[in-house]
Parts: C-alpha cells; sequence; structure tokens
C-alpha cells in the first residue's frame, strides 16, 4: 500500500516534483541509505539521538535533529483518519478488482521478483494470490518464519504475504491476516479456500485496532502499510499488544533520503492521489 | 519511534529499488524513496 502526493498540490519550493503527472510518494522515515549499503543495527538509546533513520511523521512531537535530516512536525495528526482510511480504500479496491490496470506502482509477479522473494515460493501460488500484491519490500529479507510460529498480518490485502508466512510457517503454524477493504477481503479469503490453506484466515480490522487478543502473535508481519496510518504511534502500540514478549516484528516500508513539506503531508488529498 | 513503542535489536536492511520502472520512478528518485525491511524485538 502506498502513499502518493498529486503533483498539483506541492508547494512552490518543490516545484520540481511538480512536473511530472505521475504523483510523489509520500514517506514515512527519513534519512536512509541508497541500494546498495549494508544492513544496519542500532545499538542503544545514545545512538537513537543521533542516527537519522527515523520515522519522519508520527504524531509525536518532533523536531529537526542536527543533521538536518528530521522534519519538523507538530503534537498532532497531520490528516484526518476517517478520511485518509475511505481514500486508501478505494484506492486499494482498485488494486483488488483490477489489478493490471494503470497504477503508479508494480504489482503482482513483477514485482514480487523486484522485491527478492523466493521465486519457486512465489510460482507455487495461483495468479489470484499474486496478481494484487503491491508491497514495497520483502518482510522476510532478514529473517524467515519458523515452523509452528503464529503470525499477525496488518494490512493483508489480498494475501500474497500471508500465503508466503502460510507456506513457512506450515501447517502447525497459524497464519491471521488483517485488512480493512472488503474486496481485498473477499479475495485473500476465496485463495485460501482454493488453496485448501486451513491455517490462515482473514479478518477485517484495523492496523491500530486489530482483532487479535494479547500476546497472541510469535511474529507480526506488514508490507507498506504503516506509511498509510496517520497514527503511527497507535499501529506499533497495537503490534505491542499483539506480539508474545520476545516476539518478532518484520515489516518492510518505504523511506526517503530527502524531506517533504509538512504542508504537503497535511493534505489528505496527497496521501492517496 | 519503534523503540520507543517497546522493540528492541531494531535491524533495517538494505535499500530496494522499489519504484524502479514503474510510473512513479522519476518522482520517487527525487524524494530518494526506497524500500526497507526492518527487524525488530518486542520487550
Amino acid at each position: 500500500m502506498r502513499v502518493w502526493v498529486q503533483s498539483d498540490k506541492i508547494r512552490e519550493g518543490y516545484a520540481n516534483f511538480a512536473i511530472a503527472d505521475p504523483p510523489l510518494k509520500l514517506i514515512l522515515f527519513t534519512g536512509m541509505g541508497k541500494p546498495g549499503s549494508q544492513p544496519r543495527r542500532r545499538r542503544g538509546s545514545n545512538d537513537r539521538l543521533k542516527d537519522p533513520l527515523r520515522i519522519a511523521y508520527s504524531s509525536s512531537n518532533l523536531n529537526n535533529d542536527d543533521r538536518g535530516r528530521r522534519m519538523t512536525m507538530p503534537n498532532d495528526l497531520l490528516v484526518d483518519v476517517d478520511t485518509l482510511r475511505t481514500q486508501v480504500r478505494d484506492k486499494y479496491r482498485d488494486v483488488a478488482v483490477d489489478p493490471h490496470g494503470v497504477h503508479h506502482f508494480h504489482t503482482g509477479r513483477p514485482l514480487a521478483a523486484r522485491l527478492g522473494y523466493d521465486r519457486a515460493t512465489v510460482d507455487s501460488l495461483p495468479d489470484r494470490a499474486v496478481e494484487s500484491f503491491a508491497g514495497v519490500g520483502n518482510p522476510f529479507s532478514l529473517r524467515s518464519l519458523q515452523a509452528g510460529e503464529r503470525v499477525v498480518d496488518i494490512g493483508s490485502g489480498a494475501g500474497f504475504d500471508s500465503f508466503i508466512a502460510a507456506t513457512q510457517v506450515g501447517p502447525t503454524g497459524r497464519v491471521i491476516g488483517i485488512d480493512m477493504t472488503p474486496e481485498m477481503l473477499a479475495k485473500s479469503r476465496d485463495t485460501a479456500y482454493q488453496l485448501e490453506f486451513a491455517h490462515v484466515e482473514f479478518r477485517e480490522g484495523l492496523a491500530e485496532a486489530t482483532p487479535v487478543e494479547d500476546g497472541w502473535a510469535d511474529v507480526v508481519i506488514s508490507n507498506g502499510v504503516i506509511n498509510l496510518c496517520a497514527d503511527k504511534q497507535a499501529v506499533f502500540a497495537e503490534i505491542f499488544r499483539v506480539l508474545r514478549p520476545g516476539g518478532v516484528l518484520q515489516f518492510a516500508d518505504i523511506a526517503n533520503g530527502r524531506p517533504v513539506p509538512v504542508e504537503a503531508m497535511r493534505d489528505v488529498d496527497l496521501w492517496t492521489g | 519511534m519503534i523503540e520507543d513503542s517497546g522493540f528492541e535489536q531494531v535491524t533495517i536492511g538494505p535499500p530496494v529499488d522499489t519504484f524502479g520502472g514503474a510510473p512513479g520512478e522519476a518522482k520517487a528518485r527525487s524524494f530518494e524513496v526506497y524500500g526497507y525491511a526492518f527487524l525488530a524485538r518486542r520487550s
């Protein structure tokens, strides 16, 4: 799932972004590296104060850091939550019912290959399980799931990552996909039935309010969803709630190396344009 | 934010060119937009 900035809404200072027609994505992280750089680990609280790898917008009171990479953020949500959810549902309804239509991002098997998913696993899935995939990274690239693990997929869409997870955890594990778009839920449920994946189920819910009991999950996965949530702190708090102590969060999302104007991020029309 | 939410051992994977060849590629390049994998453990 993605966030886009409509080109005609960008302020003058970012006029260079307003020239081309396809809209620009809003980002939630800043100061990231470029392709070819290596994974990095944050070691402690002192490092955190200096590390530029931070989420760029949230409900917290953020200020510019000493490297000038962090955006100044107000102490409130940037957009109306309900309006944003409605626009996200509309956007991803299109991806569910018309996966081969014109979108501003890659979808389906070409995207899975681009993001480094295991080809044999992807090839084993039917088209309907893959065609509406619209993730932004590979949540399994840093850690494969273990047999028997219980997994929650936040923003499961048409179920692609849930089905990958189901393959990895096997029949002794369990996967619960959560999504708020009815068309995506219908598609994922039908596909699970066709695949005879009895250990996978899909539930209607929100990233900020998942219908999963406290501490149920060994692992929470997500792919390109958190950037579309207005209150990211609430999302991480909910993930913390459903994970058991010591459980693992492994997700993928977008990040930018250059800041997006706060005025642009406050315009809800820019998030899903 | 991840650490502030009670997670530790945060690891960030290498960037992936998510939008290369997509209609939005040029604008993604303008903001140096890439996809990343994140791994963290709940405390």
